[in-house]
């Protein structure tokens, strides 16, 4: 042992090494129990680029991988020579393969309830410093808030809780119901929490901003169909399945933190994750949310909430710093594409801090009912229609949020194991309820984990999801047909 | 005498830890501390999944005797340290197996639990894993954790949650 280690030092002088760098070989074990092999072509390679190559074969994201190697977990920076010099690294040897968490997103049990708590203006911190001043913080909130009040996941729960009536499979719905819930139940607490009454709670923040164009439109649709249905809302938050969801503070977390904008909020402002990292608060949002009237409510004035803070004494002043501090840091085109106040405000981060000029300007410039103006125009339409396309909307929306599941492989690995340890999420499915009611034995197996864990895999999901596409297009055919033939 | 006891023992945990890193157990990593120094050993136990430990990186130290294995070595978690009805709030590690045959303190443990010269690295590090999965409340090293655990079993696993997520921001 001694010997070889002598040895591999010493070889490193010589250019390429002891070993042949073609044969060098390393084993992978990863938490989730699979095993693989990666070659090792350099030695030079630093863990960083290691964990890149890994996160194909071990489905976790490069920035969550942990890898351990000789009881150590391995940073970023040091090279594969380093592990060979320092602890012996030799080929054949086995790593292990964790997912963490991101950098930079404390879990202080402590600090969440505090930052939310605190009453803006309050912190005897200097202002300036980006996110050690309590108003700045507090507004930080807001901010998302007004920019793209989406919901994100609020109003993904209400596409797919309005198809149950017409979706045989709608379990894939609820699916993806799961990601963007939670993501937008998490954004919200951003907001809740910063005011502390529903008004200004507005709706959940923009949690993808500008991120892609499909998911613009998708959370459009969302929008359209939550005003139009609010009790949809109401049944969703109420499952099982998202009890367990806020009960599980850690899922909407890492379901946040696959935003890039708002991993980049969180690094740059540490009191903002710790408000979202809250479970207290986290609970207090989705309670808001249940009631779809002050839901509804919420969404419609959070235009109207920040022009009413911008009328307070100092507002202004607040919303524009957190608007440099926060939304700075976010896609400008994003706050732009969502559209409601901050976006719209044409101050860039270097806006002149003591223009007055500004006072009510959201409110002239953006009439209140701005983000919600193709609202209306879909209700206008004949009933049926309406709801048909709302199902047909909703469809669409699920489907789409649950391909977005599919491919993100964290996300879809969370998904995947939230499915498998809730007993009762298959049974909220009213098909899948009324089968396993016929059928004790089904019954039975969908009780049992190890039946659900052989049942949830991607190719189950993949599968389902092809199955609803296929019967969106069928109803879609019909639809068309009697449409042709006047019927 | 000492030394040449030192010696074997110097070689035996070298050789395990060998065999370690060749086959590598399910469920921790082990290395030295420091690569001169056999008798310190660093190590880190990957949370059991199906238990509220699930998914954490815990990192401790084991330190050995130089009668090893006559005598047994001691274990350390490292902060964050798991709250646990066995695990005393300052790391250490209270595990019948780890305490030698002739001293028991607690007057609880049958002589066929304790420390005996035929236990590795490896069987002490699963028998830790097994631990953590599931607790010995008879003999509690961390009074508080060992009464949340019988008594309010959701609070208990919060917040060994919350560990565990620091477990992983350290790393």
């Amino acid at each position: 042992m001694e010997g070889d280690h002598t040895k591999s030092s010493g070889d490193k002088s010589v250019t390429a090494g002891g070993a042949d760098p073609c044969d060098f070989e390393l084993h992978f074990k990863s938490s989730t129990g699979s095993k693989f092999s990666l070659p090792v072509p350099d030695l030079e390679e630093q863990v960083g680029a290691l964990k890149s190559r890994l996160a194909e074969p071990s489905g976790f994201a490069p920035e969550t991988m942990r890898v351990i190697y000789k009881g150590r977990v391995l940073k970023d920076s040091e090279t594969l020579r380093d592990l060979q010099d320092k602890y012996g690294l030799e080929s054949g040897h086995t790593m292990h393969l964790v997912r963490g968490v991101r950098p930079g997103t404390a879990a202080n049990p402590n600090s969440g309830t505090h930052a939310a708590a605190a009453p803006p203006s309050t912190s005897p911190a200097a202002s300036g410093v980006p996110g050690a001043d309590g108003v700045t913080d507090a507004s930080a909130g807001s901010v998302p808030t007004g920019s793209s009040f989406a919901a994100g996941g609020g109003t993904t729960q209400t596409a797919s809780s309005a198809a149950p009536p017409n979706t045989a499979f709608n379990m894939f719905g609820q699916t993806g119901t799961i990601g963007w819930n939670a993501a937008a139940g998490t954004a919200g607490t951003a907001t809740g929490g910063a005011f502390g009454d529903p008004d200004g709670a507005g709706a959940a923040a923009g949690l993808n901003p500008g991120g892609s164009a499909t998911m613009q439109r998708l959370q459009q649709q969302m929008q359209q169909q939550l005003l139009a249905n609010p009790g949809a809302m109401q049944e969703i938050l109420n499952s099982p399945l998202m009890e367990s969801m806020a009960e599980n503070p850690e899922l909407m977390r890492t379901l946040m933190m696959t935003n890039p904008q708002i991993r980049e909020m969180i690094n740059q402002n540490p009191e903002v994750g710790h408000i979202l990292n809250d479970p207290a608060v986290l609970r207090q949002t989705m309670q808001l949310m249940r009631n779809p009237r002050l839901m509804q409510e919420m969404m419609r004035t959070s235009d109207r909430a920040m022009a009413n803070i911008e009328s307070m004494p100092g507002g202004f002043d607040a919303l524009r710093r957190l608007y440099t501090d926060i939304q700075g840091s976010l896609d400008p085109n994003a706050a732009l594409a969502t559209g409601a106040a901050a976006g719209a405000r044409p101050g860039t981060p270097n806006t002149n801090p003591s223009s007055e000029t500004t006072s009510g300007r959201v409110s002239e410039a953006f009439p209140l009912p701005s983000t919600w103006a193709a609202g209306p125009q879909t209700g206008a339409g004949d009933s049926n229609q309406h709801n048909w396309m709302n199902s047909e909307l909703s469809e669409e929306a699920a489907i789409r949020a649950t391909r977005a599941i599919l491919d993100n492989p964290e996300l879809f690995r969370l998904t995947q194991e939230q499915m498998v340890a809730s007993d009762t999420f298959l049974l909220a499915n009213p098909m899948i309820s009324a089968m396993a009611a016929m059928n004790p034995q089904m019954m039975q197996a969908l009780q049992d984990i190890q039946f659900r864990r052989h049942l949830f895999t991607r190719e189950f999901f993949e599968s389902t999801l092809a199955m609803q596409e296929a019967q969106l297009r069928f109803r879609r055919a019909i639809h068309n047909a009697l449409r042709q033939s006047g019927l | 005498m000492m030394a040449g006891n030192s010696s074997r023992a110097a070689l035996l945990l070298t050789r395990q830890l060998r065999d370690l890193n060749k086959s590598s157990a399910d469920g921790f990593s082990a290395g030295l501390v420091s690569e001169d120094d056999p008798f310190r050993w660093a190590v880190t136990i990957l949370g059991p999944p199906e238990t509220p430990f699930e998914g954490g990186l815990f990192r401790a130290e084991l330190v050995f005797p130089t009668d090893y294995p006559m005598s047994p070595p001691r274990m350390k978690f490292l902060p964050p340290i798991p709250w646990h009805p066995n695990v005393y709030r300052n790391g250490e590690v209270c595990i019948s197996i780890l305490h030698p045959p002739g001293d028991d303190p607690h007057g609880y443990e049958m002589a066929g639990e304790r420390w005996s010269p035929v236990h590795t690295v490896e069987s002490i590090l699963l028998s830790v894993i097994s631990m953590l999965a599931s607790p010995n409340d008879e003999s509690p090293a961390n009074i508080d954790a060992a009464k949340e655990w019988r008594e309010q079993p959701e609070a208990y696993r919060k917040r060994v949650r919350i560990i565990v997520r620091q477990t992983l921001e350290e790393a």
